[in-house]
């Protein structure tokens, strides 16, 4: 990061640099270490690769950002992270309803109905959900 | 200061203007009503494909414009993407409607402008 | 046993500008807990995003909230810059902070208006939605429309603001501060609204950092957090300083928005003494690859931009995280413990922008 700081170059420093790809076992123990180092929780991003979800946690420490990359085959069962850091709640829930990630154990769940209604589209961010439908 | 305030307000004009008595026009450069200068246009689509809310259908083989002022945002892609100059956006406000309009112009292409060598235009 | 009921708040409420719906337990009159419900405005635009093309996608973005519109832009502008390479020439830069300045000075203004109006205050709400006005018509005048102005593009910005222009915004600045210091006046030492909003809704520094809190909420109880001291566009050459109260009440938040809206008209004034000469785009060449985070600094917070491109057309994902998005759990930790009738006031207090929540 040492390019980023406070230049005055025209594009913003904030990369996505420090990435860390994390099993599944150790998402629990890699996230409780960035609560000890109390790092705020800006988000969490879901990606449909084909097989798998790609799931980044999003941290900051001071002005950097950290991130959590974690690599799911579909149907995976995710433990949520909002235990340990609460605000993830709400994020993990677009996740679980807009991509369909199985996640379990988020501290307020709405079981599918934060964003999407009943009788509209179902997991509507896949891929292979063209959005023109319904 | 509660007073002054009080005066002022009491002795001054009101902050609103008696619509529709008088109206407002909109400053020079505001993005309005769409205009098409139908004798220029050879349908080459460029503001059908650069219109971000696809307002606006060329069908280049029947030379037809269609232009649905419904979608359109007034984002003034069009004018920018159309090489004659035939898209501008005038400063003025549309009317409310009780139908929707249909806008639609079609016609045989234009004489080439100076430098301009294109296969299909009629020489 | 004490009297435990349910009571819907909103989403259809006066002092809600858009839609939420937040189920509060009540013993009594004091809220035990509060559970939020959204997805009234859901567009889909996280979606939208992947099938329009990536030049198309500016005015997509734009259009997810009204009120900080040319911020969202701004922010997807500069991902895409950054995947292209491409370097924006200084003088859309400073073009661009002086539009993100006088949106946050509109947006303030607006939730100055809403929090008067929410305390029954409704001619001082009047009053800052004049000047508001004027903020407006700058906007028509100098970017062709009221509300999303959609000047910024890729590689830079699409119109300029001459030597007339940047007189006539000198000239109503100097309007609009003198109306301002009268309404602020009038806001921040009235003793029914301090009494309306000291010790409501408190949130501690670590509380407000844990929580993920963003914006005003976070730098209201006292944590110099703010994104445009990283230094995009020109806030770099400007310099910035956080505007940062300790208090962490709804007081403590409407002082850091007043603050800000000077802040704001002082880089306005800056960056127009300043303006450097020069073109204000640059052509992009080739298509976006690769992934990016941007991040700016909204009304209302920390945005952040999460774009991935695969080097086609169309970008192969969108991730938007808005600062309400952030700010609701806050408010989840906020509201207990509080009476109802103060809910309202602390909901506003978080500056809630539901269509930016829910996109």
């Amino acid at each position: 990061m040492s390019e980023a700081q406070g230049h005055t170059a025209a594009s913003p420093p904030a990369q996505i640099g420090d990435v860390e790809t994390v099993l599944l076992g150790d998402l629990h123990a890699r996230v409780a270490a960035a609560r000890e180092k109390n790092l705020r929780f800006v988000t969490a991003t879901c990606l449909d690769a084909g097989e798998n979800y790609e799931i980044y946690y999003h941290f900051a420490d001071g002005a950097l950002l950290r991130h959590l990359r974690l690599v799911v085959a579909k149907g995976v069962e995710v433990p949520s992270i909002s235990g340990i850091y609460f605000a993830a709640f709400l994020v993990e829930n677009e996740i679980k309803e807009l991509f369909g990630v199985p996640i379990t154990g988020i501290a307020i769940d709405y079981k599918g109905r934060l964003l999407l209604t009943e009788g509209g589209p179902s997991t509507p961010m896949l891929k292979t959900r063209l959005g023109t439908e319904d | 200061m509660m007073l002054q305030r009080v005066l002022t307000n009491l002795f001054s004009r009101p902050a609103t203007r008696p619509f529709p008595r008088t109206s407002r026009e909109p400053a020079v450069g505001y993005r309005g009503a769409v205009e098409f200068e139908q004798e220029n246009c050879v349908f080459c689509g460029a503001c059908s494909l650069r219109c971000p809310a696809n307002a606006i259908t060329v069908d280049r083989a029947a030379k037809r414009l269609t232009f649905d002022l419904f979608k359109c945002i007034h984002c003034a892609c069009c004018a920018e993407a159309c090489k004659r100059g035939c898209v501008q956006l005038r400063p003025a406000y549309h009317p409310p409607v009780y139908e929707r309009p249909e806008f639609a112009f079609s016609g045989a292409p234009a004489l080439p402008m100076e430098g301009e060598d294109r296969e299909d235009l009629p020489r | 046993m004490s009297d435990r009921t349910v009571l819907p708040f909103g989403p259809q409420h006066p002092v809600l500008p858009e839609p939420i719906q937040l189920k509060l337990t009540l013993e009594n009159e004091t809220v035990v807990e509060a559970v939020p419900h959204i997805g009234y405005v859901h567009r889909g635009v996280e979606k939208a995003g992947e099938r329009m093309d990536y030049t198309q996608n500016v005015f997509l973005v734009e259009r997810i909230c009204g009120i900080c519109s040319f911020i969202h832009a701004l922010c997807y502008c500069q991902g895409i810059e950054r995947l292209m390479g491409v370097e924006v020439p200084p003088r859309a830069r400073y073009l661009r902070v002086i539009w993100s300045e006088l949106h946050r000075m509109q947006s303030h203004h607006l939730w100055l208006g809403l929090l008067a109006d929410a305390l029954g205050f409704e001619s001082l709400f009047m009053q800052f939605w004049r000047n508001r006005e004027r903020l407006m018509d700058i906007f028509e005048k100098t970017a062709g429309s009221r509300v999303i102005i959609s000047t910024c593009t890729i590689g830079g910005v699409r119109r300029d603001i001459g030597p007339e222009d940047q007189q006539m915004i000198m000239q109503e600045l100097e309007v609009l501060e003198r109306a301002l210091d009268e309404a602020l006046e009038a806001i921040l030492s009235d003793r029914t609204v301090k009494r309306r909003t000291v010790g409501k809704g408190v949130l501690s520094a670590e509380q407000a950092l844990h929580l993920g809190a963003v914006g005003p909420v976070l730098r209201g109880s006292g944590v110099a957090v703010d994104a445009r001291t990283e230094g995009f566009a020109a806030y770099a050459d400007l310099g910035i300083e956080p505007v940062v109260e300790t208090a962490g009440d709804a007081y403590a938040r409407t002082r850091v928005r007043a603050r800000e809206c000077y802040q704001s008209l002082g880089l306005v004034r800056k960056a127009i003494e300043g303006l450097p000469d020069g073109e204000i785009a640059v052509r992009p060449r080739g298509r976006p690859d690769g992934r990016t985070i941007s991040r700016v600094e909204q009304p209302r917070g920390e945005l952040l931009y999460f774009i991935g491109a695969d080097g086609s057309a169309r970008l192969d994902r969108l991730r938007i995280r808005t600062p309400t998005f952030a700010n609701v759990p806050a408010l989840v930790a906020m509201l207990p413990g509080c009476e109802m009738a103060d809910v309202p006031v602390i909901t506003l207090s978080l500056d809630p922008c539901i269509s930016c929540t829910e996109r």
